[in-house]
């Protein structure tokens, strides 16, 4: 049951996230982008396009259990991600007031973002970890 | 069936509902309406068929950085151009943005906003590292030669202070999430980066649309 309210935790957040970005001008988040100062200014405009749909996607499917365990990974590898620009953009100074993770909907600095990932990211593996998973579309598709 | 094709179908399934959905809800939701605010801070010719809306934060570096690339625009398009500022004070981050934009608004009372606007961005550093910003505020207000009582009464006038935020909240229903967030006609460009690879571009296209290149 815990590793159900884990994979709601995980996928929700992740929904959110895209959602939020989904909702938003794309400039918004191009210019989060921009202010991480890692990606070429040619990818700044497909990235910012694509990885909300992404984050959208797989955290529904991890919500619903759908390729739970493939799902996770896809989600832990975005979290892994973020934790290393976050940690560069603190080691560098970057000038970045939050995160940019949310949109406009929760505002949160480098550092609080860091912690927060981290944290999904161990919940991510523990998703990982489990073969099967209750109240799950996996669970109905191979009945 | 077989289960890879259950997967799928499945899969396909959820993510045409998911676009669906997120096309549904968007549809419709014009970020870039322009609404002509009380006391409007402007600046250009009137009328002018290219409308730049700018929302900004005196205490933000990137929205000085921005400025010169603004200012180009600004001098190449003088005769069709016309800019207007907005408050979007970031409270949390920016200890004095919000008593800046109350200053700049008391300013623009006696038709210095611009000076004003100048003065802050030009010495930013200065005041954003200070434990009293707001004697060096009343100093550039007196600089400018703002009557002091008027400047007085403003400041302690609550509407001065809710005319901010209501600036600041159709930001928030324009989708605005971090300054300087500029509108061109409309057209959402965030951050200096974004105006000055796209601004000059847009400019063009709105002028050509309206037949005025």
């Amino acid at each position: 049951m815990l590793v159900l309210v884990m994979r709601f935790l995980v996928g929700a957040v992740f929904i959110y996230s895209g959602w939020e970005k989904l909702m938003s001008p794309l400039p918004n988040f191009m210019a989060v982008l921009e202010g991480y100062q890692i990606l070429k200014s040619s990818l700044i405009q497909p990235v910012a396009f694509i990885f909300p749909w992404l984050e959208l996607v797989f955290g529904t499917f991890l919500a619903l259990g759908f390729l739970s365990r493939a799902s996770a990974s896809v989600l832990a590898v975005f979290l892994a991600t973020f934790i290393v620009l976050l940690s560069r953009s603190l080691l560098l100074h970057l000038p970045l007031l939050e995160c940019g993770c949310f949109g406009s909907g929760i505002s949160l600095t480098p550092a609080q973002a860091i912690i927060l990932d981290a944290g999904l990211l161990v919940t991510s593996f523990i998703i990982m970890a489990r073969k099967s998973h209750v109240l799950s579309v996996d669970q109905v598709l191979h009945k | 069936m077989n289960i890879r094709r259950r997967y799928f179908l499945t899969g396909s399934g959820i993510i045409v509902a998911l676009v669906l959905l997120v096309f549904s809800v968007r549809f419709g939701r014009d970020v870039g309406a322009f609404s002509n605010l009380e006391n409007a801070k402007v600046k250009g010719p009137h009328g002018a068929p290219v409308q730049v809306v700018v929302y900004s934060d005196f205490q933000c570096p990137a929205c000085k950085n921005a400025l010169p690339v603004l200012q180009e625009l600004e001098n190449e398009f003088s005769e069709t151009m016309q800019i207007e500022f907005r408050h979007y004070p970031l409270e949390r981050p920016h200890r004095w943005a919000m008593t800046a934009a109350t200053f700049a608004e008391c300013a623009a009372e006696q038709g210095k906003f611009w000076e004003y606007h100048d003065r802050l961005y030009l010495d930013q550093a200065t005041w954003s590292n200070t434990d009293d910003a707001i004697s060096l505020f009343a100093r550039y207000s007196h600089e400018l030669g703002l009557d002091k009582e008027k400047i007085q009464k403003c400041l302690e006038n609550p509407e001065t202070l809710q005319r901010i935020r209501r600036e600041r909240s159709t930001g928030v229903w324009q989708k605005v999430e971090s300054t300087p967030t500029i509108f061109i006609n409309g057209q959402l460009i965030v951050g200096g980066l974004q105006l000055k690879t796209k601004g000059r571009e847009i400019v063009l296209e709105e002028l050509k649309k309206l037949g005025k290149v």
